[in-house]
């Protein structure tokens, strides 16, 4: 368990350094505008930030600040800071993140069990997998819109001003998961539902309802948890269409913008945060996994 | 039944957003990076800066330059020295607004510890420059009396009125900013001197507006703002009246006007300009010849037609400002065209044009190799880069041809005009012609308007006439939707909503 954290703490600082140094590698800076500035204004601006000091410095400094856990100053949003930024926009990401996370497990398991091991269902709920699959979010996410909003009026488009407002975002973040948790339990279904331990079982005399609820629940499920710590790491930290489109106060919008705006500590601070979740969850997975079943154990 | 239940709740919810006359609703496209004068930057912060503040003065809906906090001004010394008289007026929590307040905000702006991307709108003040470098302490700009404001510049400026209706200008309250920096102006502690104050802040999701009753002439009003930026969840959202206008870009107007907002679309000339840039130092536009026979060879109406608004430029100033003179430029005409090409002797093969992508920039950059191919019989090359990698680019080495694009701060023409003096940091043809910076220095203290005209005409004719280093392309509209019960909304030239004005009938 240790050895995991410290090489997780070995990927960050990776990560850290690479990032930091791509960003200032790619053309045009956090100030280019239409309007350029001239370069008395740009000295004051580049003094204020530290911009103008020797990359390896700036690093330092960096690294330094992150210890104290200050990611530093926005340069776009220049009376934030990337705490501040995060703070206010993760638990908007996370709030309708955690309920697509959930609505596609449950949604994802139960059709895929459908799938799998229901007779008549299977076909169609692997040809409804196949249709959520083949169309990007951003289309899902404008066809709900026109057709449960623009038409009908029963949702509002956009915005998050009471509960019915989190419908739509929370369909569209689920649609792509859902199939993808369906499409795997399907498939480790079928596979179980062909070894002998099934006919053994029913010849103990156990009900069908504890053979599907107990014994196959469960080794279906160990490869959909190590399956969904990416996931689950992906829908806290929000989505940027989902965000634009149903114009949600989150987090992902960040992860696009912030590098167009050249950002650099927004990058930084976002790259960093996306990468200790999916090093958190990973380790959490895995000691889940641990847990079930006994043959990670080694 | 407890699902149904649960769906027949959320229908009821969603059904009942009722919504009050004395309430506008609208939306902006992002969120404003910072509502602090001496850091904002962009249109949106502008916006509303420019409802919960106000300068020395301001604008009507004619972008005429009319008395803000000032009441009136003297021109002193030939336009080098100003002397602003302050109205009576309050900040919003009560306390008045002195002359000290601006020259607190001004000195602030040019702080080098502040860090202010606008410190250089002011350079024109006296010392402004020296100030903003740290090598000076005091700038032109003092307190005669606690109502009087004098301000010395470094040079005579016949249009500094219309500068100081610009946010970065505005007064600043000393208290407000040691106690919380550049958040003073933020609920529930700002104050403010415009006629609306900051209500509510819900950050990167709305803003609320509300009438400011310390304002000279106060109005009970409410405006709620949303930040959308998707342009179909606005208009879902404009059509299920959530919202009572929104913006729309250009290339959008021809799909929705065939539609069903028929006599809600609005379009507004806006003081911005796209342009083609030469590298007048770079084969084969080193040749005003070329130059010329390029910018004849476009006919700016098929853009139009394509980008479905805009005006037509063939002069660089744009209409509705001072010194806009159309019969100024070179007209379409490919045949002149193919003969000034003959003339320069060159053999031309190919060429790229140079953009950032945008719907838009796109649309542009086809029609014209389109142009460029069918009355030239030269093959265009597109390349299209990310936007801050394309600024830097045209920055520090300038392509033979690019696309840009310029808009005014202020209605004034030396705006658009300077930006192509030799000394400019924002002209990227490389260009520089002494007779036409020694006109726009004229014309910057010229008081007499006829002479200005002049003066004006003449260097426009040096820029798309003579030398060439740009092809002017077109003046943008600025495009709403807007709700009936909606009247007098003019987001004005500068496209900056006063909601001051703005009424709501219904």
């Amino acid at each position: 368990m240790l050895k995991k954290i410290f090489a997780g703490l070995i990927t960050l600082w990776i990560v850290l350094t690479l990032t930091f140094f791509i960003l200032r590698w790619i053309p045009g800076g956090p100030f280019d505008e239409e309007k350029a500035l001239p370069p008395e204004v740009k000295e004051n601006i580049s003094t204020l930030y530290g911009l103008n000091l020797p990359l390896h410095v700036q690093y330092i400094k960096y690294i330094k600040s992150l210890l104290k856990g200050d990611l530093g100053p926005s340069l776009k949003f220049r009376d934030l800071r990337v705490n501040n930024i995060i703070s206010q926009a993760l638990p908007v990401s996370a709030r309708i993140g955690i309920l697509a996370f959930f609505l596609s497990l449950f949604l994802g398991i139960s059709l895929g069990l459908m799938e799998g091991t229901g007779k008549n269902f299977s076909r169609p709920v692997s040809a409804f997998f196949s249709i959520l699959i083949s169309f990007p979010s951003f289309g899902w996410a404008s066809l709900l819109l026109f057709f449960f909003s623009y038409k009908t009026g029963i949702f509002p488009p956009a915005l998050l001003e009471t509960l019915s407002h989190y419908f739509l975002p929370v369909i569209t973040l689920s649609i792509i998961p859902t199939a993808h948790i369906g499409m795997l339990v399907g498939t480790r279904a079928r596979e179980e539902k062909e070894k002998g331990y099934f006919t053994f079982h029913r010849s103990l005399g156990f009900s069908e309802a504890k053979i599907y609820g107990k014994f196959l629940l469960k080794n279906v499920l160990s490869p959909v948890l190590s399956s969904i710590g990416p996931l689950f790491a992906y829908l806290i930290t929000g989505s940027f269409i989902v965000e634009k489109i149903f114009a949600i106060p989150g987090l992902g919008k960040f992860f696009v913008t912030s590098v167009i705006d050249r950002d650099y500590t927004t990058v930084m601070g976002l790259t960093l945060l996306f990468c200790s979740i999916l090093i958190v969850v990973n380790i959490m997975t895995e000691w889940l996994l641990r847990i079930i079943d006994p043959r990670e154990r080694k | 039944m407890r699902i149904r239940e649960f769906f027949l709740i959320l229908f009821i919810i969603s059904c009942s957003s009722e919504k009050s006359k004395d309430q506008i609703y609208g939306i902006i496209s992002s969120e404003p990076p910072s509502l602090d004068p001496a850091l904002a930057t962009d249109s949106v912060s502008y916006l509303i800066l420019n409802n919960i503040m106000e300068g020395l003065t301001k604008f009507d809906e004619n972008m005429n330059v009319v008395p803000g906090l000032a009441e009136r001004w003297e021109i002193l010394d030939g336009g080098r020295k100003f002397v602003f008289h302050l109205r009576e007026a309050k900040w919003s929590d009560g306390k008045e607004i002195t002359a000290d307040d601006f020259i607190y905000g001004w000195k602030r702006l040019l702080n080098p510890k502040t860090g202010a991307e606008y410190g250089y709108f002011l350079y024109p003040v006296k010392g402004a420059m020296d100030f903003n470098t740290g090598r000076i302490k005091e700038i032109g700009i003092q307190a005669i009396d606690k109502k009087t404001i004098l301000v010395e510049l470094e040079e005579p400026i016949v249009f500094f009125p219309a500068m100081v209706a610009f946010m970065s200008t505005y007064p600043q309250r000393k208290d407000l900013v040691e106690k919380y920096g550049e958040r003073w102006l933020y609920p529930p502690h700002g104050a403010y001197c415009g006629p609306f104050i900051l209500k509510r802040w819900k950050r990167d999701y709305s803003i609320e507006l509300e009438g400011n009753p310390f304002y000279y002439r106060p109005v009970s009003k409410k405006v709620k703002l949303f930040v959308v930026s998707d342009v179909s969840s606005a208009i879902s959202l404009y059509k299920k009246n959530f919202i009572d206008y929104m913006g729309i870009p250009s290339f959008l107007l021809s799909h929705i006007k065939k539609g069903e907002f028929e006599g809600e679309i609005f379009s507004f000339p806006a003081f911005r300009g796209s342009y083609i840039g030469f590298n007048t130092k770079k084969e084969p536009f080193d040749s005003p010849l070329i130059r010329k026979a390029f910018a004849m060879a476009i006919d700016k109406n098929e853009i139009i037609k394509v980008i479905g608004t805009g005006i037509p430029a063939n002069s660089w100033i744009p209409p509705g400002m001072f010194g806009h003179n159309p019969s100024i430029g070179l007209e379409f005409d490919p045949e002149k065209a193919k003969e000034l090409l003959k003339e320069s002797g060159k053999e031309i093969k190919e060429i790229s044009l140079y953009y950032n992508y945008t719907p838009e920039n796109h649309l542009i950059a086809q029609n014209i190799q389109e142009q460029w191919m069918r009355n030239l019989g030269i093959k265009v090359k597109l390349e299209t880069m990310e936007w801050k990698a394309f600024l830097q680019m045209v920055k520090l080495s300038p392509p033979p041809a690019y696309r840009l694009g310029w808009a005014a701060d202020y209605p004034d023409p030396d705006n658009f005009m300077t930006l192509f003096t030799s000394t400019s940091g924002n002209n990227h043809t490389e260009w520089k012609n002494e007779r036409y910076d020694r006109l726009i220095e004229l014309a910057r203290s010229e008081p007499n308007l006829s002479r200005r005209l002049k003066l004006y005409n003449e260097a426009q004719k040096i820029l798309v006439e003579e030398d060439v280093p740009i092809i002017p392309l077109f003046f943008n509209t600025n495009n709403y939707l807007v709700h009936p019960c909606i009247k007098n909304f003019n987001p004005g030239a500068l496209d900056i909503i006063s909601f001051y004005s703005v009424e709501k009938e219904c």
